[in-house]
């Protein structure tokens, strides 16, 4: 399973939506909770489910599903 | 040759302490590969917690969450604990399914069992979402202002609230703009009324430096004493807030609390000066207690310099449970009773099998040692005003015993209000102390290390807090801890006399049966009553008295300590507290009456009278007090109302058993000051003496 699918079922739980489908490009645009607030619990809760921490660069500059995603692969095999 | 499905299934089995992330990278791999069948397979044969959780998770990816329900009911730990994020899964199940009351209650559970943040941040839309589950008794309005974002805060808040059968409404200003809101007159918040108000500073907000004079200090300690005035003056609120916390990166290391200028060490003083100052509306609760039960740091940074969230996120629960705890003891809504088990919880091994000189309590055993300690630590419960009582499954002679003669024990039988050890099911044995302690099952806690003990008790008795412990005693301590139910942010004469009161109702029901009439039993009593009018010294009793009496209260008016200090003072009330004492026991200030002063006619507000003392005839002499005082103000009648509740159907006959009758409106009742019938009283009178300021209230 990609780290999207991990994503989606965090996606999922935090805006408690089983119907939910992310992808790559979805951002706040497309998701209307999806706001500053969602935006923290977002980061811990993939904090948390990856192991990892996002470093503040990283964290100010996610705006949609992809930059989870990058930031997730460009930990991949390392020590986060 | 092991295969892939193997593979996985050692990768699970033989993960470390966190399990969630092993099971959910282990799924990821089976789904990617579609070998969830095998996997499936492979895992019939070894179980373990961790492979019935991804036995759970990938039944469901395969059969749908129907077919997956059994399993995640086995998702259990050895010790037969349920785990939050188990419940979690269930409770989304269950809600899919259209049954949002098992999900309130699969969550109730889980937020029960301290869970992490991160369970916070997945649970929350579904724990609102199941609202009307909760069951929630009683709206609470709270006022959240800092100088940092709360609304993480608020959401963990919400949840625990909701679990506490608590519906809250918040607040919540821009962060920062709290002494605006405090200072204006027509800020949102003097419109929103809090009951409670949140205070959620920080050591930014003292405006210290690496090193301060004793002016740097003075002026912070006055920045926090005005943003209190300004509240108690604004609001009618109960103010909660947190001490401060030293930053942790400190360049002067040591030396910031070794030098009487360095932060840490200003911080401390700060601390301790407001704790001193700190007027009755305000709670300040210790944040160095809650970071010692926390493994991680206090703040984050960089949680606050993106989103100025105060303190670190991971930390939110326990702040949370601490701040809610205090709400409840405010509410009068702390737990009263705490029941123990005594086999594997008190003490280590088993009494009927291993007698008295075989169980494990006390040195030189090292485990009896930490058993030890526990019982200290609940005979410090007991002597601060948690009433004890044992249920367990044993001969009642051999549980006895241990109580009695075991060099190791600190707890005596004489620590206990009551002592079930028989062969009766533990549901039956704990409604049974209900009915003798006349408590509410809302007021009890039972710690038992026997998990089908804990769901036998949470199926029948869903009211009683039965917290996920495994036996180990240090653990059983950590469990009341984190629960805080006995929280209590004043300490009464009464609460510390409790006990010996309900002991001593126990000594009386053997007096009342091998005494002959009621008035010679009442008589054998030698009681006195001691009453006055409410001052300064009983409201905090009679706050308590207010909030908490269920049974013996004919209308359930709620008031908080600030309403009642308004009543005490008004000149259009009549504020009268009682107190009893017998030769067995000081009962302490037991009951309130308050009435509504006119000139014609006085109206009874509240009436009330502690369980402890029911049927002793205290009413009829609080009856006598009040005709006496109206005939005297030359008022000519009396009118009142019985506010039916769920629990207060001994009062129903109350006011027609003093000769009121019934008026115009519907429930409301009159008595004719002239035609009254005083009740008899010989059994009280005679010791009676008035006593309008006398000292009851604090310790």
């Amino acid at each position: 399973m990609p780290i999207i699918n991990q994503l989606n079922l965090i996606f999922q739980d935090v805006f408690d939506d089983p119907s939910l489908f992310v992808r790559s490009e979805t951002s706040p645009n497309e998701i209307a909770d999806w706001d500053s607030v969602a935006q923290v619990k977002l980061v811990l809760a993939v904090e948390e489910a990856f192991a990892m921490r996002f470093t503040s660069d990283e964290v100010s500059s996610i705006h949609c599903v992809g930059d989870f995603i990058a930031a997730l692969n460009s930990r991949k095999g390392t020590v986060a | 040759m092991i295969t892939a499905a193997e593979v996985i299934r050692a990768s699970v089995e033989n993960a470390g302490p966190d399990l969630r992330r092993a099971v959910q990278a282990a799924a990821a791999i089976a789904v990617e590969h579609g070998i969830q069948r095998e996997v499936l397979s492979a895992l019939e044969s070894r179980p373990n917690l961790a492979t019935r959780w991804l036995q759970a998770v990938l039944t469901e990816t395969v059969r749908g969450p129907g077919a997956a329900a059994p399993h995640w009911e086995c998702v259990v730990t050895p010790t037969g604990c349920e785990i939050p994020e188990a419940l979690l899964h269930r409770a989304r199940n269950c809600v899919r399914e259209g049954d949002i009351q098992r999900a309130g209650a699969l969550l109730r559970l889980a937020l029960h069992g301290a869970p992490d943040y991160d369970f916070f941040i997945r649970s929350e839309t579904l724990v609102r979402k199941c609202k009307p589950a909760f069951g929630c008794q009683r709206q609470i309005r709270i006022a959240l202002l800092g100088s940092s974002t709360t609304t993480l805060l608020r959401s963990v808040m919400e949840s625990l609230c909701l679990r506490d059968k608590l519906e809250p409404e918040f607040y919540e200003p821009p962060f920062g703009a709290y002494m605006h809101e405090l200072l204006h007159p027509d800020s949102g918040l003097g419109a929103f009324r809090p009951d409670f108000i949140v205070l959620i500073l920080n050591n930014r907000d003292l405006g210290l430096l690496d090193v301060c004079d004793n002016g740097l200090a003075v002026d912070a300690i006055s920045r926090v004493t005005e943003v209190w005035r300004a509240a108690i003056d604004r609001t009618s609120a109960q103010i909660i807030q947190l001490t401060f916390v030293p930053p942790a990166p400190d360049a002067y290391h040591v030396l910031s609390s070794a030098m009487s200028t360095g932060r840490a060490r200003t911080i401390t003083r700060i601390n301790e000066t407001l704790f001193e100052r700190a007027p009755a509306r305000v709670t300040l609760i210790d944040a160095q207690s809650i970071m010692a039960s926390n493994a991680g740091a206090w703040e984050d940074s960089i949680s606050w310099s993106s989103a100025k969230i105060y303190p670190a996120p991971r930390v939110l629960p326990s702040v949370a449970e601490h701040l809610v705890s205090c709400i409840r003891a405010e509410l009068g809504l702390s737990r009263k009773l705490l029941i123990l088990d005594l086999d594997n919880t008190l003490w280590g091994g088993v009494v009927g099998e291993d007698g008295p000189d075989g169980i494990r309590l006390g040195p030189p055993s090292a485990v009896g040692e930490r058993y030890q300690e526990f019982q200290q630590y609940v005979k410090a419960l007991g002597q601060r005003g948690v009433l004890l009582a044992v249920a367990s499954k044993n001969n009642p002679e051999d549980a006895a015993e241990v109580f009695r003669r075991h060099q190791g024990s600190v707890l005596r039988l004489d620590d206990f209000v009551a002592f079930k050890a028989n062969w009766l099911d533990k549901p039956s044995n704990i409604l049974q102390m209900a009915s003798e302690l006349r408590l509410g099952l809302e007021s009890f806690v039972l710690l038992d290390d026997n998990p089908a003990e804990r769901k036998a008790v949470r199926e029948r008795l869903p009211e009683v807090i039965v917290p996920e412990i495994s036996g180990e005693p240090s653990e059983s301590i950590a469990a009341l801890e984190r629960g805080l139910y006995f929280q209590a942010i004043r300490l009464t004469s009464e609460d510390v006399a409790r006990s010996a009161s309900y002991l001593a109702s126990t000594q009386q029901e053997e007096l009342r049966v091998r005494g002959g009439s009621l008035d010679q039993y009442l008589t054998d009593l030698c009681m006195r009553i001691e009453y006055g009018s409410v001052s300064a010294d009983t409201s905090v009793r009679v706050t308590q008295l207010i909030n908490k009496t269920n049974q013996f209260n004919l209308t359930t008016k709620r008031y908080s300590q600030e309403e009642v200090q308004r009543r005490m003072v008004s000149a259009d009330c009549w504020f009268r507290w009682y107190r009893l004492c017998d030769r067995f026991a000081d009962h302490g200030l037991i009951g309130v009456l308050l009435a509504e002063v006119a000139d014609r006619e006085w109206s009874v507000d509240t009436w009330l009278m502690s369980c402890r003392v029911i049927g002793r005839g205290v009413e009829g002499f609080m009856f006598r007090d009040m005709v006496d005082c109206a005939r005297r103000s030359g008022a000519e009648r009396l009118r009142a109302h019985y506010v039916p509740t769920a629990k207060n159907k001994l009062v129903e006959d109350l006011l027609p058993r003093f000769g009121f009758v019934t008026a115009g409106n519907a429930g409301e009742v009159v008595l004719e000051l002239a035609a009254v019938v005083l009740p008899e009283c010989s059994f009280l009178e005679g010791e009676v003496m008035q006593v309008e300021t006398q000292r009851v209230g604090a310790l």
